[in-house]
C-alpha cells in the first residue's frame, strides 16, 4: 500500500517536473535571439569607448567622416578648449573611434540667431581599400528638419549604419541626401541600425548647451579629442583667367643640370 | 520515475494515457526551447567573449534568399524585361584548338551531373536534363514567351563604357582578421559571379533553379543531351552605402539637460560622469600591425603539359577591346605566363583564379591519334577518338574595383568551349544583386544571342544570353553589360 501510494506520488512530481520545465523552456525561447550590449540612450563616449575594447585594429584609426549641412548654414568642431572658425559644410575630417566630437552649428537656415551644438560618436570603421579612405568617408548628414527640432526642445539620435549588401533596399540612393527611417516609440535605433547593418556613427542633436557668457569647460566638449582635418574636394576646376604664363623653354634647356647638390 | 509513469495500477487516480501524454508534452517543450545565444551580434557577425568573430548573419541571409530563388524559379508566369536580340555577323571568336587533354584538369574543370551526391566538388554541378525546348523560347529562370522576345539587329553598347581599369582580381582591404580569407568585412562588397548557396541547376522544363542573387553562371547541353552548369569566378566591387535611424526623444523644457535627461531617462543622467572616459582615447596607439598586402606569388601555372597553341584574334566585336579586357584571356583565351601577376595581384584573387574557376588553357587534339605498329608484316593503323570531354570556360571581369551610388560599373564574361565536343544551347545567366541596377540597351555580345532582362526577387534584374548556334570546339564569345550601383 506505501509502495503504491509513493509510486503515485512520484508519478505525479515527475509530471509536473516535465510541465514546469516545459514552460521555462518556452519562456526562455521567446526571448530576442540576440543579446545587445549597447543602448541607443547611453551616454557619449560609453558604446565607442567599450567598442574599443573588444580589440581589432580601432584604437589610433582616423576614419574619414563627411559632415553635411544644410545650404547656409556653418559648422566648426572643437579642438584645443575651444571652437573653431567657422566652415561650409560639407566638412571632410578623420575622427578617432570611440571619441566624442562636439560640433556648433549657426546660421541655421530660418533660425538666425540660434546655435545648436550636435556630438559625433564614430563606433566602428571602414575597411576601405588602402588609398581610398577618404573617397569612402562616413557620410553624416544635419538635416534642416533635426536641427529645428532641436531648436524647439527635442533630442534627436541618429544611428548612421552601414547597410548589409544582403539586406539593402533595391532602390537607388541620392548621393545628396541619405536615406533614413524613424524608428517606433520604445525601440532602440542602435538595436535596429545593428539588426540592418553595423552601426559606424551616433549623432545627437540637442539637449545641453554652453552657459551663456562662459567658455565652453572640458565636459562639454569632451575633452577635444584630435582630429584630421581633409581639405575639401574641389567641385570644379577654376578657369584660367589670372593663369600664370609659363615662357617656352627648348628642350635641351630643361635637361637637369650635372651640378651635383650642395649637401 | 519511469516506472511510476507507466505503472497502471488501480490506486493511481490519473490514467497512465495522460500521465504518459504529459510527460511527451513536456520533453517537446523542452527540446523546442532556445537557449539565449552566448554572443553578441554586432554588425551581422556573432562576437564571442574573446572577440572572435564569426560569420552568421551573412549565412543565414544567404539560405533565405535561396529559399526565395527556388520559389521564384518556380513560378512560371513571371514578367519579363526588355529582350532582346544581339547578332553579329562575325563568327564566334575563336580559342585555341585543343591539343592534349589534363585528366586532372578535366576532372575539376568541367561541370558534373546533378544525378550523383552533392559534394564539394560537385558545387558547380549540373543537372541531367531532358530535351530543352527549342525555338524561341528559351529554357531557363521564369521562361519568358516568345512573344516578348524582339530581335534586335546588331551589338549594342551604352556611351562611356569604354571608361574603366582592369579588374580581374579582388580588392584587398587594409587590414583582414588572420584565418578569414578575404574580401573583408563582406558588407563592404558587392559580390558579382559564381554559384553560391544552393547550386544551380536546370531542370527537365528548362528551368533554373538555384540560381541565387549575384549568382552568374552557364549552362549548355552536350551531344549526348545532358545539361550541364558552369559558374563564372567571383567579381567582388567595393561599394558601402549608408543609411541612418533617427529617434526623437521630448526633453523638459526650462531644465538644465542633465537633470532633464535624468528625468527622461535615469540612468543616463547618473553615468553623465563616466564621460570623461574618452579622454584615455586620446593617445592611442597607432595600429602597426597594417602589414603590406602579399604579392600574390603562389600563382600556380595551368598550363598543362606545356602546349602551346595558336591563338586567333576576335573579329568584328566593338571593334575593339576595352581598357579592362586588354589581357590575353580575355582576348583570345589563351592565358600569358607575363600577366598572372596582374591577374592576380591579390592572394585572395589568386585563390580563387587557381581552382576549380581557373583560368586553364587546354588544349585537346581533335584530330584520330594514329598509332603503327610493325610487329606483323603488314603496318596496322588504330585509329582512336578521345572520350567525349564537354567542357565550357566562363571568366568574368569588371571595370573597376570600386564605386560609389550612382557610378556605372562594366562587366565582361568571356565563355570559351575547351572540351572536344560541340555543345548546344548555350545560356548565360547572371543574377545581379539588389544594389546593383541593370541599365537598359547596354547588353552586347559577339555573336547571335537572344537576349532577356527579367526582374528578379531583390528588385534587380535577372540577364540571360542565349546563343543562337551551337558552340563548336576552340569557340567562344564574350558579352558585356553595365550597371549602375544604387
Amino acid at each position: 500500500m506505501m509502495c503504491c501510494y509513493l509510486r503515485r506520488v512520484a508519478g505525479t512530481m515527475a509530471t509536473l517536473l516535465a510541465l514546469g520545465l516545459g514552460w521555462a523552456g518556452t519562456a526562455l525561447s521567446q526571448q530576442p535571439p540576440v543579446h545587445f550590449l549597447h543602448q541607443g540612450v547611453m551616454p557619449p563616449g560609453a558604446i565607442g569607448s567599450q567598442q574599443l575594447q573588444r580589440g581589432g585594429p580601432l584604437p589610433g584609426y582616423f576614419q574619414p567622416v563627411q559632415i553635411k549641412g544644410p545650404r547656409g548654414s556653418l559648422i566648426s568642431l572643437a579642438a584645443n578648449g575651444q571652437f573653431e572658425e567657422l566652415q561650409e559644410p560639407s566638412v571632410r575630417v578623420g575622427m578617432l573611434i570611440g571619441a566624442v566630437y562636439r560640433m556648433r552649428v549657426v546660421e541655421i537656415p530660418l533660425n538666425p540667431g540660434l546655435e545648436v551644438y550636435p556630438t559625433i560618436e564614430i563606433v566602428n570603421r571602414l575597411y576601405t581599400p588602402r588609398g581610398q579612405e577618404r573617397r569612402f568617408a562616413v557620410p553624416i548628414e544635419l538635416t534642416q528638419e533635426d536641427l529645428e527640432l532641436a531648436l524647439h526642445g527635442k533630442f534627436v539620435t541618429r544611428v548612421i549604419y552601414l547597410e548589409d549588401p544582403d539586406n539593402a533596399t533595391p532602390a537607388r540612393q541620392d548621393p545628396d541626401s541619405q536615406s533614413w527611417f524613424e524608428v517606433r516609440p520604445g525601440d532602440d535605433p542602435l538595436a535596429v541600425a545593428d539588426a540592418l547593418g553595423r552601426p559606424m556613427a551616433i549623432l545627437r542633436i540637442g539637449g545641453r548647451v554652453p552657459m551663456a557668457g562662459e567658455a565652453p569647460d572640458a565636459g562639454f566638449l569632451f575633452g577635444c579629442p584630435p582630429f584630421l582635418r581633409f581639405a575639401p574636394r574641389p567641385q570644379f576646376i577654376a578657369p584660367p583667367a589670372q593663369a600664370e604664363v609659363l615662357p617656352a623653354v627648348p628642350p635641351q634647356q630643361m635637361t637637369p643640370s650635372k651640378d651635383k647638390p650642395s649637401t | 520515475m519511469i516506472r511510476a509513469l507507466l505503472a497502471n495500477t488501480s490506486h493511481s487516480t490519473t490514467p497512465r494515457w495522460l500521465r504518459l501524454t504529459l510527460a511527451l508534452l513536456g520533453t517537446i517543450s523542452l527540446c523546442s526551447c532556445r537557449s539565449p545565444a552566448g554572443c553578441t551580434v554586432d554588425g551581422g557577425r556573432c562576437i564571442s567573449a574573446n572577440g572572435s568573430a564569426a560569420v552568421s548573419a551573412a549565412a543565414t541571409a544567404g539560405s533565405s534568399s535561396s529559399v526565395a530563388a527556388t520559389q521564384s524559379g518556380n513560378s512560371s508566369a513571371a514578367p519579363a524585361g526588355n529582350a532582346v536580340v544581339l547578332t553579329s555577323a562575325e563568327e564566334p571568336i575563336p580559342t585555341p584548338a585543343p591539343a592534349g587533354r589534363s585528366p586532372s584538369a578535366a576532372g575539376s574543370a568541367t561541370a558534373s551531373d546533378v544525378g550523383g551526391a552533392p559534394s564539394a566538388a560537385d558545387s558547380a554541378s549540373a543537372s541531367d536534363a531532358g530535351a530543352a525546348p527549342a525555338g524561341v523560347v528559351m529554357p531557363g529562370y521564369c521562361p519568358v514567351p516568345a512573344s516578348q522576345v524582339h530581335p534586335i539587329a546588331g551589338p549594342m553598347g551604352p556611351p562611356g563604357m569604354e571608361l574603366g581599369v582592369p579588374i580581374p582580381y579582388q580588392p584587398v582591404s587594409a587590414w583582414t582578421p588572420p584565418g578569414i580569407a578575404g574580401p573583408w568585412p563582406r558588407n563592404e562588397y558587392l559580390r558579382d559571379g559564381g554559384d553560391q548557396g544552393q547550386p544551380a541547376g536546370v531542370d527537365r522544363t528548362g528551368q533554373v533553379h538555384g540560381l541565387e542573387m549575384e549568382d552568374a553562371i552557364a549552362h549548355y547541353e552536350t551531344i549526348d543531351g545532358q545539361t550541364k552548369v558552369q559558374p563564372t569566378n567571383e567579381v567582388y566591387l567595393y561599394a558601402p552605402r549608408f543609411a541612418a535611424v533617427r529617434r526623437v526623444d521630448n526633453l523638459v523644457e526650462g531644465g538644465q539637460n542633465r537633470q532633464v535627461a535624468a528625468v527622461e531617462l535615469p540612468t543616463s543622467a547618473v553615468r553623465y560622469d563616466d564621460l570623461q572616459k574618452t579622454r584615455l582615447n586620446t593617445q592611442n596607439v597607432q595600429a602597426n600591425r597594417d602589414i603590406g598586402t602579399t604579392v600574390a606569388n603562389i600563382y600556380h601555372s595551368k598550363q598543362g603539359d606545356g602546349a602551346i597553341s595558336t591563338a586567333v584574334g576576335p573579329k568584328g566585336f566593338q571593334n575593339a577591346f576595352k581598357a579592362y579586357e586588354d589581357i590575353a584571356i580575355i582576348r583570345t583565351g589563351l592565358m600569358l605566363e607575363s600577366e598572372m601577376a596582374f591577374l592576380a595581384r591579390g592572394a585572395l584573387a589568386a585563390q580563387t583564379w587557381d581552382h576549380k574557376d581557373a583560368v586553364r588553357v587546354i588544349l585537346n587534339n581533335q584530330a584520330a591519334n594514329a598509332a603503327v605498329s610493325n610487329e606483323r608484316v603488314e603496318t596496322v593503323y588504330t585509329v582512336s577518338q578521345p572520350p567525349a570531354n564537354p567542357k565550357l570556360r566562363v571568366i568574368k571581369v569588371a571595370s573597376t574595383q570600386m564605386a560609389q551610388p550612382g557610378e556605372m560599373v562594366a562587366f565582361t564574361i568571356r565563355f570559351d568551349n575547351i572540351g572536344n565536343q560541340t555543345i548546344r544551347n548555350v545560356a548565360i545567366l547572371d543574377n545581379l544583386s539588389s544594389r546593383m541596377e541593370y541599365l537598359p540597351a547596354t547588353a552586347q555580345s559577339s555573336v547571335e544571342a537572344q537576349f532577356v532582362a527579367q526582374p528578379n526577387e531583390g528588385g534587380s534584374t535577372v540577364l540571360r544570353w542565349q546563343l543562337a548556334k551551337p558552340l563548336e570546339p576552340g569557340k567562344g564569345g564574350v558579352v558585356r553589360f553595365t550597371c549602375r550601383v544604387r
